[in-house]
């Protein structure tokens, strides 16, 4: 199991490399002057060297490339160059946003999507399983800011006066805010030590949950029904379909009929011997599906107001503001290996024969 | 040939431990009915090997199968009674089928590392079958798999418990297969191919470990297989299927000196024999029928030498039955039966 | 019996034989039927077909042009963002009412309110107020006196009333009498100037001006004869009359006649146009055309039956210029500049107005109880309304749509257009209809070009990585690995903005960005074939590499290529309405389903039907390709029969 992972690490590395260097080639060939979109049109030559010599855009690529790399290693992202903010400290303001999203996307999309693709198996070819798969079909389907326009406007119009109103945009309701938890603690933080308490402390739903603060908890969270509805829709429709077309192919196995035949019940026989083996592949899907994720996220973060990542990665895209482009996507791209290596790591825990590879 | 002694006695029991009545189970596909099992009857004693024995497809496993009732969509049993001590198992209820399996009567099956769930330990399916079962009368311990394992054979049973399967040979994994399906000391046992997929000489520990648990437990045997060697060696009792149904049945040394349907001749004829010298191995011309399509009368006919030699015409037009041609000796052919 | 050196099919097995064997389909046509098996795949087929269809018909299937914003053409009654608006659905037609109400007692004066969004109508004492877009009564004014005349002021927020003794100014807002005023002599009319800051009251040889500020009269003009006509101009610095044989324009401030214009006869009409750069007078059987700012008197017509009712019919960003008069029952209407009669409109009574809408694409003439309305650039007749009462107001809307109407007690406001807009009209006043039956075009295009470029590219890279294998193999597939990296949409935008926007670096970006999972499609497609036996054959056989990976490799990795690449299409379709969404893609005015959905993404609450047409537009058709994806995905793989 170590080696397997180990193996894995290493070969992870030459596309780590790759990833820094395909980011750091591509802000460079973005077309426009990065000063000139910081600063304005009007910004002089001098003053623009003096950007450009304060952020190092003077010195010879490979130079650049070199400090880069050193930079990376040392935790250094660098200042944006729009904001003039540490990168780091956007990070703490955004990255939360898109990982609460992204997990209750994901929550959404695992709990209804295995249940129904388990549903839809069991009962093959009937009209639950044909129904379920056209609406997967359906889901696939769907363009993310499409649906999530059509959700904000069923729920924050049409349904206005009625309980089942939810809040269109933002994270909190105008005004309200969570006390973070470090305060309410009583910790003392600050500096450079507010970063991982800030980050965490930025996950509304879980600082209030840390505080107790049950209204806010149900506040945040009513704001994230329909994101995370929108952003998870996709993402359940693959793992209905993936879930269901794998426990099909399982339940024909031999060792099923053996479960049977030693008179396990059936409920027994679909979850433990036909589930446990239908759900390596959909561990697979929900790795990969963190890529679909993010896309839906830099769109749903545009039609619901929320500033996580995907809107400050298009922002910074269209405005040239190379150093946050290449530190955020570095870190997408990092931790998308990293969930890469955990599904693999996690498909190795539950499969044993990959383990001998 | 023919090896062992069979020292089946009847038991003092008047009753037969299975006994199976006109079974049909037919599949209800897209392209018709495909009569898997067409007219079935056997009877199993216990502590008797009783040898199902066939070309593939010609039923045998299906008709296990429906022993146990686990005959998937589109098929379903259509017609016939299962008698297992006595009850009607065609009657009985889900629950009380999933009672029955792995209880009372088990199977084993042709592919043991197949049979077995990749992602569990041996030992953890094990424990599966004794929990299912018996969980509810005491607690069920480690040893009490690592005792089953030993039972069966295996050596150092400790450390094998914790495998998977994959790590096993197959003649281990069938070995654990079996031991799953002894562990509740079962009145029946169905053995679908268990040697099939194994090497010769792991066989024959395999068909002797299945002996000594009979000779043990005094259970009921179905042994299926398409090799006449095992019949020869294994069996009590054979039954000969061609094409869904029972064409002969009688104890073996019977059947193999003197087989009446001339399907059953053609098989014995067919086995190659140490130290005889032939120029070509005999064969039955022509191929099994579709089993969807199947002509009326014997289903037989087509490839039967004995029906042009007697220049029978009954046989395309009418199915014969199962008639007792002498002492215990059962034979479904125009040739034996028709002097009325 | 014995066995002869032949094959077990011997003669006696022969004839009996019912050995039943098919002969072998060909692979596409085995696959084609086992795709027509299943439903869902069929339904695919269909919706794709009728794409397919719509892309090709698309000039005969839309209703307008898809790029044509329709307030610039002669299309009236269209507003930004309307609802769509389906005759069948019960959207009202030509003839039709937009409003409908009814006052306590007959109306003598109805109008519409300076914006169009209220609606009053005058009986006795009265006036009702009805807002216009809902139909629900607002509120009554009550005066002591029945009302003679009354004027909205231009921001509706105040109404002038005059009644025997008083003039009354209402507000609107809080609906209550705001002051009252003396009325100076017997004055029956009363009028606001263009900005609200003035009104003026007229009686019938007395016109006096009044100011906001003080609430008095500024000046007064006194007339020698009744007065025939009296406006305002459009800046409010002149007040034109019309009494005996003269038309006079006074000085607002000092109120001296700033020129008289004589005529022959007395004068039975006088009417400035709509930028008070020309006035039209009708006295006798002639018709005169004044220059405004030089009193210059421009173009005098002759027509042997007295004239009235002087009006103006004018586009001049069309270069229409038409002025228009009544003769007894026939409407009339010349050409300004050359004098040329234009058309003349039979309304078969005596007509007591001839109106045009605003944009001059309509004209209606008005009788006692008959109410025409006609096509100005033809003259054809489009409908004609009869009422049972005295037809006592009508005007147009502002929008030209719609004729407001007053007979007896009710008002109603008849829609004068006839068109439909079956989904809409978005922001920029085109209809939603034909861009998206338009649009159909292009995404069919993007989706196939985009996944045509990305299966070439891919599978050749592929097939190259996975036959040569070694470092080859390796380099490609860390490239790959790398691009697999990053999330597709991100990359896209990155490489769209390297590029710049637009629709065709936007499909170059989403090529590039579906690569590398064409090539590993190929490439495992490769590998798993080039172990088999026959690869082997064929090498020792001494067949050369290319010709290998063409006939026996390529193949047998179209199958999974082939299911990938129809789903890819949607992918890539919907990639494509992602970038334009975003403003990457299809720019403005491109009917992109995308990009018309994110133009409106902002009002969405308000015009949800420009959000959901486009999106439901995308949503079928990538399922459409998602049906058939999975359908063929299901006949090539024989094991799966699901």
């Amino acid at each position: 199991m170590a080696s397997y992972l180990a193996r894995r690490l290493t070969l992870a590395i030459p596309v780590l490399l790759g990833i820094l260097f395909v980011t750091f080639s591509l802000t460079r060939l973005l077309p426009g002057d990065p000063c000139r979109s910081a600063l304005g049109e009007k910004a002089t030559d001098e003053i623009c060297d003096a950007f450009n010599d304060r952020y190092g855009l003077n010195d010879p690529i490979y130079e650049q490339f070199r400090i880069y790399i050193s930079d990376v290693l040392h935790g250094n992202l660098g200042e944006s160059l729009k904001f003039g903010r540490p990168v780091t400290e956007l990070m703490v303001e955004r990255l939360p946003v898109t990982l609460e999203l992204s997990f209750f996307a994901m929550l959404f999309a695992v709990t209804v999507g295995i249940p129904l693709g388990v549903i839809s198996a069991y009962y093959h070819n009937s009209s639950i399983d044909v129904g379920t798969m056209i609406w997967a079909n359906i889901g696939v389907s769907m363009p993310v800011f499409w649906l999530g326009l059509m959700l904000s406007y069923v729920f924050g119009v049409v349904l206005k006066d009625t309980p089942f109103w939810l809040p269109p945009t933002g994270r909190l309701t105008a005004g309200q805010s969570i006390e973070p938890f470090y305060v309410a603690w009583g910790l003392n933080v600050d500096g450079d030590a507010l970063t991982l308490p800030g980050f965490i402390a930025n996950i509304n739903t879980l600082n209030a949950l840390l505080v107790r603060d049950w209204d806010g908890f149900v506040d945040a969270f009513k704001h994230m029904v329909l994101p995370a509805i929108a952003v998870g829709t996709i993402p359940l429709s693959i793992i209905a379909r993936m879930t269901r077309s794998s426990l099909l192919e399982v339940l024909g196995l031999n060792y099923i009929r053996t479960a049977r035949a030693k008179g396990v019940r059936e409920m027994g026989v679909v979850v433990k011997h036909g589930l446990r083996n239908a759900l390596l592949p959909v561990v697979t899907i929900i790795g990969l599906s963190l890529g679909s994720l993010l896309s839906g996220a830099v769109l749903t973060e545009t039609v619901f107001g929320l500033s996580g990542v995907g809107r400050i990665l298009y922002d910074s895209i269209t405005g040239r503001d190379y150093t946050v482009v290449q530190a955020f996507t570095l870190i997408i791209a990092v931790f998308f290996v990293f969930i890469n290596l955990i599904v693999d790591a996690l498909y190795a825990y539950l499969d044993p024969r990959i383990r001998l590879e | 040939m023919i090896k062992h002694q069979h020292n089946f006695q009847p038991s003092t029991n008047s009753q037969p431990l299975l006994e199976i009545n006109d079974l049909r189970t037919y599949f209800f596909t897209r392209d018709g009915t495909v009569k898997a099992v067409d007219g079935v009857s056997l009877t199993v004693e216990r502590g008797q090997i009783h040898g199902l024995v066939g070309e593939s497809g010609c039923g045998k496993s299906m008709t296990a199968m429906s022993i146990l009732r686990l005959v998937d969509k589109p098929g379903r049993i259509v017609s016939g009674e299962i008698l297992f001590k006595g009850e009607d198992l065609l009657k009985r209820t889900r629950n009380e089928m999933t009672a029955i399996r792995g209880k009372q009567i088990s199977v084993i099956f042709q592919e043991p590392k197949s049979s077995l769930n990749p992602v569990l330990r041996v030992g953890t399916q094990l424990l599966e079958v004794l929990k299912i079962h018996e969980g509810k009368q005491r607690t069920i311990k480690r040893k009490d798999a690592v005792e089953q394992l030993r039972s069966v054979g295996i050596p150092d049973p400790d450390r094998r418990v914790e495998n998977y399967p994959h790590e096993m040979s197959g003649g281990m994994a069938q070995r654990v297969m079996i031991a799953m399906g002894m562990a509740c000391a079962p009145d029946l046992l169905i053995a679908d191919e268990p040697t099939t997929a194994l090497d010769v000489t792991i066989q024959a520990q395999v068909l002797d470990l299945i002996r000594k648990l009979r000779d043990e437990h005094e259970m009921g045997v179905i042994l299926i297989t398409h090799d006449m060697g095992i019949v020869a060696e294994m069996a009590d009792i054979v039954t000969v299927m061609y094409a869904g149904t029972a064409v002969e049945e009688a104890p073996t040394v019977e059947l193999f000196e003197t087989p009446l349907h001339p399907y059953t001749q053609g098989l014995i004829a067919s086995i190659p024999v140490m130290g005889q010298v032939k120029e070509r191995l005999e064969v039955i011309p022509g191929n099994v029928p579709n089993l969807i399509d199947m002509p009326p009368g014997c289903r037989f006919a087509p490839r039967c030498k004995a029906r042009i030699e007697h220049g029978l015409t009954r046989c395309e037009v009418e199915e014969p039955h199962m008639i007792e041609a002498k002492p215990n000796h059962f034979v479904r052919c125009w040739l034996y039966e028709g002097e009325s | 019996m014995e066995s002869t050196g032949q094959s077990p099919e011997v003669q006696l097995a022969a004839a009996d034989a019912t050995v039943i064997t098919r002969p072998p389909k060909s692979l596409w046509r085995e696959t084609l039927e086992r795709l027509l098996r299943k439903p869902s795949a069929v339904v695919g087929l269909v919706i794709l077909g009728t794409l397919l269809f719509i892309a090709i018909f698309a000039p005969v299937l839309a209703t307008h042009d898809p790029l044509q914003v329709l307030l610039d053409v002669p299309e009236e009654g269209v507003g930004k963002r309307d609802k769509p608006c389906i005759h069948l659905f019960g959207c009202p037609g030509a003839g039709d009412s937009l409003f409908d109400a009814t006052a306590a007692s007959d109306i003598q004066m109805a109008a519409l309110s300076a914006t169009n969004s209220l609606i009053s109508a005058t009986s006795d004492n009265t006036i009702t107020i009805w807002n216009r877009g809902s139909g629900k009564k607002l509120m009554d004014l009550q005066a002591d006196q029945p009302i003679f005349a009354i004027n909205w002021s231009p921001n509706d927020q105040k109404i002038l009333g005059i009644t025997e003794d008083e003039v009354i100014v209402w507000d609107v807002n809080r609906r209550q009498v705001d002051r009252t005023l003396e009325n100076p002599g017997e004055a029956t009319q009363v009028k606001w100037n263009a900005d609200g800051t003035r009104f003026l009251t007229a009686s019938d040889r007395r016109v006096d001006l009044w100011d906001t500020l003080s609430w008095g009269v500024v000046s007064t003009i006194e007339l020698e004869s009744d007065l025939t006509e009296v406006a305002w101009n459009s800046n409010g610095t002149l007040v034109m009359t019309a009494a005996g044989r003269q038309v006079q324009l006074w000085n607002v401030f000092t109120g001296t006649a700033v020129t008289t214009l004589e005529h022959e006869n007395p004068v039975t009409s006088a009417r400035f146009n709509r930028g008070s750069t020309r006035i039209v007078t009708t006295a006798g059987t002639t018709l005169h055309v004044w220059n405004a700012a030089s009193f210059a008197e421009e173009r005098v017509i002759e027509y042997d039956q007295p004239l009235d009712n002087g009006a103006w019919s004018e586009d001049l960003s069309r270069g229409v210029e038409r002025v228009m008069a009544t003769s007894g029952n026939t409407g009339l209407m010349w050409n300004t500049r050359s004098g040329e009669l234009l058309q003349e409109f039979d309304h078969g009574a005596p007509i007591e107005q001839i109106a045009s809408s605003p944009l001059a694409t309509r004209i209606f003439t008005k009788s006692e109880q008959l109410l025409r309305v006609w096509d100005a650039t033809n003259g054809e007749h489009i409908l004609s309304q009869e009422t049972d009462g005295v037809l006592t107001s009508t005007a147009w809307q502002t929008n030209g749509g719609g004729i407001l109407v007053a007979d007896g007690d009710a008002v109603n406001i008849l829609k004068t257009s006839d068109r439909q807009y079956i989904m809409g009209v978005d922001g920029n006043v085109r209809d939603q209809f034909s861009r998206v039956i338009y649009g159909t075009r292009l995404s069919l295009l993007v989706g196939l070009t985009t996944v045509t470029l990305a299966v070439i590219v891919g599978t050749i890279s592929g097939a190259i990585a996975g036959f040569l294998g070694g470092w080859v193999d390796n380099v490609i597939m860390r490239i790959m690995d790398v691009m697999l990296a990053f999330p597709s949409l991100i990359l896209a935008i990155a490489v769209v903005t390297v590029l710049g926007p637009g629709l065709i670096n936007a499909l170059t970006a989403i090529s590039i960005v579906f690569i590398p999972a064409y090539a590993r499609v190929a490439r495992s497609g490769v590998l798993s074939v080039k172990e088999e036996d026959f690869v082997t054959a064929d090498r020792a056989l001494g067949v050369s590499q290319v010709r290998i990976l063409f006939r026996r490799v390529l193949p047998n990795a179209m199958a999974p290529l082939i299911v990938q690449a129809t789903l890819g299409i949607g992918t890539a379709i919907l990639d494509a309405a992602a970038l334009s969404f975003l403003g990457l893609g299809a720019q403005p005015p491109t009917p992109e389903w995308g990009a018309m959905l994110g133009a409106e993404r902002n009002q969405v609450f308000t015009a949800p039907h420009l959000v959901f047409y486009p999106g439901i537009a995308i949503m079928i058709t990538v399922l459409a390709f998602n049906l058939l994806g999975d359908g063929l995905r299901d006949a090539l793989d024989p094991r799966l029969d699901r």
